[in-house]
């Protein structure tokens, strides 16, 4: 910086020195701090995914299996365990006169009872987590 | 870096304390204000702008890291709401320029300045840093009265510090100017 611009420098400085700070309202703290207390939370609400990763990894992987078993398996007992379902199997053939071909595939049946168990738990699970979430808020 | 007597009020503000906070904003509402009165022009304005500034600093306050002076980060809250204020405004930044040739040198009339009343000067400089465009009115707000440095001016403005460098000698020649020109004309009244 030049000497000239060093005094103008100094000499602007000195003038600012006397003006003095803006004064803002009288109630501005007790603005602000009522805006505080009005606001419902100041901590922002998490994000919660209703499935954890692991979750996600049984969910994809079960997923995977069946759909796998399903490609793979050639007919009924050639994957899965012998399953006492021979009555679910009457009950289910009294339909197969309308609908024939669902009858035919035991991994069908599996994938039926795994859907209706999948169900199941889902609605119990995103109760009860909705449930929670509501007494957090 | 951090003050002491900050760090305990920021600490009980984070716990959720509001009267520590309350004394952290009559600490700085002063400064924020002021900086807001040279950005907006328009003390209404002002004032709403430096209390969202607070409002806004204690729902971050989280994320204030200490690193740099707490009136420092206040001042970044300040100039940018203070910004989109402007820009919703959709107010013109005011951009006239005084040509160099035009510029004669503030000490030349500096005993005139001198010889005006002290009251009658703390206007006059008022009212040229109002007549300044608003970035202007900033930059020497927070270099001449804030007396904070290139750097930390550089921090709160988002611009490098050569850009401050030489925008701020721009404005001290638009200030001088300003001024010289203010005290002529009092002077022939």
């Amino acid at each position: 910086m030049h000497n000239e611009e060093k005094q103008i420098d100094d000499r602007l400085r000195e003038l600012f020195s006397e003006l003095p700070l803006e004064q803002p309202s009288d109630g501005f703290t007790r603005g602000v701090l009522k805006r505080l207390e009005a606001s419902p939370s100041q901590v922002s609400p998490k994000y919660v995914p209703l499935l954890s990763r692991t979750g996600w990894i049984l969910v994809i992987s079960l997923v995977t299996i069946l759909l796998v078993s399903g490609f793979l398996s050639d007919g009924w007992g050639s994957y899965m365990p012998d399953l006492a379902v021979s009555e679910f199997m009457e009950v289910f053939s009294s339909v197969e006169s309308y609908l024939p071909q669902i009858g035919s595939s035991g991994i069908l049946v599996y994938s039926f009872l795994a859907l209706i168990l999948s169900f199941t738990l889902q609605v119990l699970w995103f109760k009860n987590s909705w449930l929670k979430r509501r007494m957090a808020i | 870096m951090l003050l002491p007597e900050d760090k305990e009020l920021i600490s009980r503000s984070l716990a959720g304390d509001h009267v520590a906070y309350g004394v952290l904003v009559d600490r700085y509402k002063y400064l924020i204000f002021t900086l807001a009165c040279r950005l907006l022009k328009n003390k209404e304005d002002a004032e709403e702008i430096a209390q969202d500034t607070f409002v806004k600093a204690f729902e971050a306050l989280k994320t204030f890291k200490g690193d740099a002076k707490f009136s420092s980060w206040l001042y970044r809250i300040a100039y940018r709401k203070s910004l989109d204020r402007i820009k919703q405004n959709k107010r013109q930044p005011i951009l006239n320029s005084i040509e160099d040739d035009g510029v004669r040198k503030l000490k030349a009339a500096d005993g005139i300045l001198e010889a005006i009343d002290r009251k009658e000067r703390k206007e006059l400089l008022k009212a040229t840093i109002d007549r300044l465009p608003e970035i202007d009115a900033t930059l020497v707000t927070l270099y001449y009265y804030e007396q904070l440095t290139i750097r930390e001016i550089s921090e709160i403005m988002d611009m490098s510090q050569n850009a401050i460098k030489v925008r701020l000698f721009r404005s001290r020649k638009q200030l001088e100017s300003l001024l010289v020109v203010d005290i002529k004309t009092i002077n022939s009244n």
